[in-house]
């Protein structure tokens, strides 16, 4: 019997006073990969933010637990430590702080331990290397004059140097061309072990090419209204959304 | 003990009366023994930002005096102040045609025994010349610190000068550029941070004389606390300083409620064919931002940490000395994990 990771429970959620999430369940087993899919709007980032512990996004109902734990009430640093990663649609710019001297502070911070310059150096700029990002953004001040593309992979980075558990990806293909959506790809099979789990937000069939995903739901006005396996994705990418909608109405 | 002496220091170069309480600040420093600088003629009258009085006074009362000479086409190098933290001092640099000169002073906490630091440099830019000044500190609690600036800028030439502020039971500063020749050019950065009850009180003034003639003042800082800070920025356009620019911009973050900030914006304008612009952000962190470092793992007061930090390291990284550099940053944490 698998090990669960994480359990949502009939989550329910507002932003600015508006409910967007409306009774969200959701499991998802170590080693598991979990695809999530719905029309813009439909409330799939505001999930991730919820997972993640966005103070914007007021939890009203249900829970989110954690490796059995409720974290429902933690803050987003204390989910991070707990192994959880979000990678942004929209990432900061953190002009003042290099690519690489955030990151050592994050991963020092998040396994206590103390980081080694010149190895974490090393290690850094063959993680950027693989993800064919010049190895001189570790050094820029962090997205600071990234492009869209460079953003999306500066998150990748961030998640295969900080290694957690479970890793959410929103949209992290949409403004990479076709090639980095494979180096992309690419870096997140490398990262996926049977020990770690993924929540994919994708429009996209390419970036799930290299990976072996488990599950597929649709999320539709803030409701799961369709889970299946892989082959949904292949459905939803020649019919669209709109007979599954009309299915769950 | 020396006696108690008011100096009224930073005044906007025209008085208004919406900002009557701000026109000026009253100073207090102690004078002690009266030394008679021996000032070089071509130094005399050289306009600084915190004025005529503060001026006199630090030429009277000067511990140590400096005068650092760059004939034609010299490039001095880097210069650091030996001498930083002393009660009171004097530099005065005449950088001759096309030479270069970065002269940098950073007063810590250990190097200033006493309770009062008092700063002037003066600099005269000769045509092509590039001067950078540096003056920071990190000034324990129970110190007054000042430091002041004043520069007379030539054609082509460039003056750029930094001030780090982040110490210190009050801060002073002020710069004032004379940009006399043809694209003389001033860029000139603040930083400063403000807790406990630190009084910061600034005043800046670029004068444009010659044609096509630069500037750009930029100040960015953080308050906690009960701090008090005060900004004046003024640029003014001189008839005859046709097609000169200036830009002015200031970035504040407010951490504390009791934190109480103002600012002076001033553009004088006595030539139309000028282009003056000042803008201003004043605020709390970015909510996105902290977000965004917190779900790296970061507690929100390292967060905040980051963020401010981040403002102020494009301007720390070009202060040319490693341990300075550090120091500035350990000093910086012990404030904000105080807070
Ligand atoms: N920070 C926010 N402020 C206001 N409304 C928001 C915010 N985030 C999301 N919403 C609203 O919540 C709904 C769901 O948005 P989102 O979760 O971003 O959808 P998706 O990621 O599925 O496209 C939308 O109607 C959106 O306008
Ligand atoms: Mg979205």
């Amino acid at each position: 019997m698998s090990e669960e990771l994480l359990r949502v429970e009939n989550l329910h959620a507002d932003v600015e006073e508006k409910e967007i999430l409306k009774g969200i369940n959701l499991v998802v087993n170590k080693g598991e990969t979990h695809v999530l899919m719905g029309p813009n709007g439909a409330g799939k980032s505001t999930l991730d933010n919820c997972i993640m512990g966005n103070p914007e996004y007021k939890v009203t109902e249900g829970k989110i637990l954690f490796g059995g734990e409720d974290i429902t009430r933690l803050k987003a640093d204390a989910r991070a430590r707990k192994g959880i990663f979000m990678s942004f649609q929209a990432p900061q710019e953190v002009p003042g702080v290099t690519m690489e001297d955030f990151l050592r502070v994050c991963k020092k911070n998040l396994t206590g331990e103390n980081i080694r310059y010149f190895a974490f150096h090393k290690e850094l700029a063959a993680t950027m290397k693989a993800l064919d990002m010049d190895d001189s953004y570790a050094s820029r001040y962090l997205n600071v004059g990234f492009s869209g593309g460079e953003k999306k992979k500066a998150e990748i980075v961030q998640m295969l140097t900080l290694n957690p558990t479970f890793a959410m990806l929103d949209e992290t293909d949409s403004g990479l061309d076709v090639d980095a959506v494979r180096v992309v790809s690419e870096g997140i099979r490398r990262f996926k072990t049977d020990e770690n789990s993924l929540l994919i937000i994708t429009h996209n069939t390419k970036i799930l090419e290299d990976l072996k995903v488990d599950f597929v739901h649709v999320l539709y006005d803030g409701k799961i209204i369709k889970t299946g396996g892989p082959e949904l994705v292949d459905y939803i990418n020649e019919n669209g959304f709109a007979e599954l909608i009309r299915e769950g109405e | 003990m020396g006696e108690q002496n008011i100096l009224k220091v930073n005044p906007l170069p025209t008085l208004t009366w919406n900002h009557l309480m701000l026109n000026f600040a009253n100073l207090p420093l102690e004078s002690g023994s009266q030394v008679k600088a021996d000032i070089p003629s071509e130094f005399d009258g050289i306009e600084t930002g915190m004025g005529e009085e503060f001026v006199s006074f630090v030429e009277n009362h000067a511990a140590a005096v400096r005068v650092i000479r760059a004939g034609k086409g010299q490039d001095l190098g880097v210069i650091r102040d030996e001498n930083a933290g002393t009660s009171s001092e004097v530099i005065l640099i005449d950088a001759g045609e096309d030479s270069q000169v970065t002269f940098y002073s950073h007063a810590s906490e250990k190097a200033c025994p006493g309770t009062q630091m008092t700063r002037l440099v003066k600099v005269i830019a000769r045509a092509g010349a590039r001067v950078t000044v540096i003056q920071s500190q990190t000034l324990g609690d129970d110190v007054m610190a000042a430091d002041d600036f004043g520069a007379v800028v030539g054609d082509e030439a460039r003056v750029h000068l930094i001030q780090a502020e982040l110490g210190g039971k009050a801060a002073f500063a002020g710069g004032c550029a004379a940009l006399k020749g043809y694209k003389a050019d001033f860029t000139e950065e603040t930083i400063y941070f403000g807790d406990g009850s630190r009084r910061l009180d600034f005043s800046y003034v670029t004068r444009h004389t010659g044609k096509k003639t630069t500037t750009s003042i930029l100040a960015s800082g953080a308050l906690f606390g009960s701090s008090d800070k005060v900004y004046r920025g003024s640029m003014d356009f001189i008839h005859g300083c046709s097609k000169s620019k200036g830009r002015e911009a200031e970035n504040v973050l407010l951490f504390s409620k009791e934190a109480r900030n103002r600012s002076i914006p001033l553009i004088l304008c006595d030539e139309e064919d000028v282009d003056g612009q000042h803008a201003a952000s004043i605020g709390k962190i970015n909510k996105d931002l902290m977000y965004y470092l917190q779900s790296r793992g970061l507690t929100e007061s390292q967060a905040r940490q980051l963020a401010v930090e981040s403002r102020f390291n494009p301007v720390i990284d070009e202060i040319p000395d490693e341990s300075v550099r550090q120091e500035i940053h350990a000093s910086l944490e012990r404030r904000m994990n105080l807070d």
